[in-house]
């Protein structure tokens, strides 16, 4: 599942969502939720410093009388990556742009919160909130940039298996409406629009997760800007530290593909899938299993952090012999599964090869490394394993790590191959 | 040795004579030494004086049309030395070192047909040897060459249709070594008046043949050395070695230079060679990719007999490649 962040105009594909959410009784029309809420919602967009063209817009909205806006970090992470080719400024509801500067990030959780010099009439008081499954919510944004729009959509509760809490809203998001506020009928914010995954599959941050974001720059007070780089590469740091402590600790489970085992399932918040292709045209069968989390951390737009995935290739034969079984094994594990990234962000890749021996299991180990070039010693790892010591059966197992420290890398590196048999 | 002037006339006729130490006198009357029917050489045109063994010195009698050398007229005494040209009136006079290197004579096919009518037997009986040997080897080698290709072609295809791929690389192997034996068959003809197809083909499937062994050999060196030593330094000395050897026994088919020379002229094809690849290497290694490069080759041995370490051991030595990556993310 890949989730797609709604802050652009780069998908042109424009939706024009049908509505099918079944309409339930409401005592509100929603003509008058957006009568009312309307100018506390805002346009973000980052404009490039040479051609003064828009590079990205999003939306926000005001929490404070002093002018404070929630929005997605997405939507001004550019800023934040480039600061020098890049500036920020609110679109306010008549229309008229104001500078905007960070007051503070939340990576992890995709908020930032801004600063403008405009006081506004009114602004949306953020507060913890219940709502029920099922209950109606109001989606306020820019979708595509054609002026603030409402979104009707149901609430669906938290997302199962994601570590990072994201509320299930059943509405049509649509890229523009990043960082605007979703809300119940009262004026209640619920969460923040983050992303979609099309088909009307929406996902909010909790509200709880940028109250949080506020109390921590009221009490830290306001950062310079050019430490919030920094904030983000520390924020990444913490969070894998939190994420990957309970990896591969304790029983760990494995599943038995042909003669081998392997580790599955790492963590609760891990979601396992698995296939079998047998092809005629093909002389091999091959069994995959797959276990990844869902939950991935935007940096840029051509880089994300935060996603762990376990990948186990099962290729047995009874019709090639072992020296063309192997060319097809070697084929195999050369395969590049690796995530793509550009120059500016992340290095080159480097690895290292050993043959190594977990018990009786020979294997043929290959670790490969980047390192993120802004963000401080973080790296990306991706461990491939094949098993040997077979004529007609092999095993290619790949743990992949991105946004991790290095000790992080050789520790669960470890752990995976102890776990391989 | 004394020099040995040739005369060409305007009419393209050629004599030669030997200078033997003693001043001689060249021109249109009869009372020179060397006689020359031309009108626009005087009737006695210049002295030759020979100076030493590898000179002359040509001096111009007072001559109407005078000593033209390199289109230029000159006057007075010139000095000349093996190779150097001069023209009188319409005459060139080229100097030449009598020891000078020829062209092995050609071999004449008639005679090599039926040679018991005019060699000895020896003579046929070392042509034949020398053609069966060739061609022999050349054909052997060649045939081996194409089952070699077309079976590690079929070992390391996996698909349903190996035996039809095995089948299209060795067409596509017999293609090239017989246009590259060809191209060397015509430099053959150009310089040593003949063909040698077979040898040259002979060399060239050696080569493909030498090329295939050392994959193999490479493979398993990956295998059980992964980014060792030998992943580059054996690698690069073997591919060099193979452009020297290709080089020089192309060479000793196609020129009538000394051994030593055939061998020198392929170590200086190979360090062209490996020129060009180490510029390509510099330039190369500092561009950025996302794709991981690492050798991946495995191969089927039984679990006692792969030499493996330690999990442990392993973690230990991915320190290494931080380090690399953290010094990249510094430029």
């Amino acid at each position: 599942m890949r989730l797609t962040y709604i802050f652009n105009l780069s998908a042109v594909a424009l939706t024009i969502a049908a509505r099918s959410v079944v309409a339930q009784e409401s005592n509100v029309a929603t003509s008058d939720v957006f009568r009312h809420y309307a100018d506390h919602v805002v346009k973000i967009q980052v404009v490039e410093t040479g051609s003064a063209a828009k590079a990205t817009i999003g939306s926000g909205f005001f929490v404070t009388a002093d002018g404070e806006i929630v929005t997605n970090y997405h939507v001004v992470s550019k800023l934040i990556n480039t600061p020098d080719r890049y500036r920020a400024e609110m679109i306010d509801v008549g229309g008229a742009a104001h500078s905007v500067r960070i007051l503070g990030v939340d990576v992890v959780d995709d908020l930032a919160l801004l600063a403008t010099e405009t006081r506004p009439h009114s602004f949306f008081s953020l507060a913890p909130v219940k709502v029920a499954q099922g209950a109606r919510l109001y989606s306020l944004g820019h979708p595509e940039d054609l002026g603030l729009s409402i979104v009707e959509g149901t609430y669906n509760g938290y997302l199962p298996h994601a570590r990072q809490p994201r509320l299930h809203f059943t509405g049509a998001l649509n890229p523009g409406m990043s960082g605007g506020p979703t809300i119940a009928e009262d004026g209640r914010v619920v969460g923040i629009n983050v992303a979609t995954e099309g088909e009307e599959i929406s996902f909010l941050v909790p509200v709880e997760r940028a109250i949080a974001l506020e109390q921590r720059v009221s009490s830290l007070g306001t950062q310079p800007a050019a430490t919030t780089l920094a904030q983000v590469g520390q924020q990444l740091r913490d969070y894998q530290d939190a994420y990957l402590r309970d990896m591969f600790t304790g029983n760990v489970k494995t599943v038995a593909l042909g003669p081998f085992h392997v580790p599955t399932e790492p963590a609760p918040y891990f979601r396992c899938w698995a296939d079998a292709s047998r092809r005629k045209e093909v002389p091999y069968e091959s069994v995959t299993h797959r276990c990844s989390t869902d939950d991935y951390v935007f940096i840029t737009g051509d880089q994300s952090s935060g996603v762990i995935t376990l990948d186990h290739e099962l290729i047995s034969t009874k019709t090639l012999n072992a020296t063309r079984f192997y060319s097809l094994y070697t084929g195999i594990f050369r395969r590049d599964n690796t995530p793509s990234g550009e120059e500016e962000q992340v290095t080159s890749w480097r690895c290292t090869t050993q043959n190594v021996r977990n018990g009786d299991t020979p294997m043929r180990a290959v670790l490969c490394l980047r390192r993120y070039r802004k963000l401080g010693a973080l790296y990306d790892a991706v461990l491939k394993v094949a098993v040997l010591g077979h004529t007609d059966v092999g095993l290619v197992s790949t743990l992949s790590l991105s946004g991790v420290t290095f000790e992080n890398v050789q520790r669960l590196s470890q752990r995976y191959l102890e776990h391989i048999s | 040795m004394s020099l040995v002037i040739e005369i060409i006339q305007p009419d393209g006729a050629r004599t030669r004579h030997r200078l033997n130490g003693v001043p001689l006198t060249l021109g249109r009357a009869l009372a020179n030494d060397i006689v020359v029917e031309d009108p626009y050489v005087d009737a006695t045109h210049v002295r030759l004086t020979p100076e030493g063994d590898d000179a002359v010195v040509v001096e111009d009698l007072q001559s109407v049309n005078g000593i033209v050398a390199k289109g230029e007229r000159l006057s007075g005494r010139v000095v000349v030395r093996p190779g150097d040209a001069l023209r009188v009136g319409r005459t060139t006079l080229r100097f030449r070192d009598p020891n000078e290197s020829l062209l092995p004579a050609i071999l004449d096919q008639s005679l090599a047909a039926s040679p018991e009518q005019v060699a000895p037997v020896q003579v046929a009986s070392r042509l034949r040897r020398r053609f069966l040997t060739e061609m022999s080897a050349g054909l052997v080698l060649f045939f081996v060459a194409l089952a070699a290709c077309a079976s590690n072609a079929w070992l390391g295809d996996f698909s349903r249709s190996g035996a039809n791929e095995a089948m299209s690389v060795a067409l596509g192997v017999a293609i090239a070594l017989t246009v590259w034996a060809g191209l060397w068959s015509i430099a053959s003809r150009a310089i040593v008046h003949r063909f040698r197809f077979m040898g040259h083909l002979a060399v060239a499937s050696a080569m493909v043949l030498a090329a295939l062994g050392w994959e193999v050999i490479e493979q398993w060196l990956q295998f059980f050395f992964p980014h060792s030593f030998f992943d580059t330094v054996p690698a690069m000395i073997v591919m060099l070695a193979m452009i020297a050897v290709l080089v020089a026994a192309h060479l000793s088919f196609a020129s009538t230079m000394s051994r030593r020379r055939q061998w020198r002229v392929g170590a200086i094809v190979s360090g062209v060679v490996l020129a060009i690849t180490g510029l390509g290497a510099l330039t190369k290694d500092d561009s950025f990719s996302d794709v991981p490069k690492f050798p991946a080759v495995v191969k089927p041995i039984p679990a006692r007999f792969v030499p493996t370490k330690s999990i442990a051991q392993f973690e230990g030595v991915t320190r290494g490649v931080k380090d690399e990556v953290d010094q990249l993310a510094k430029k």
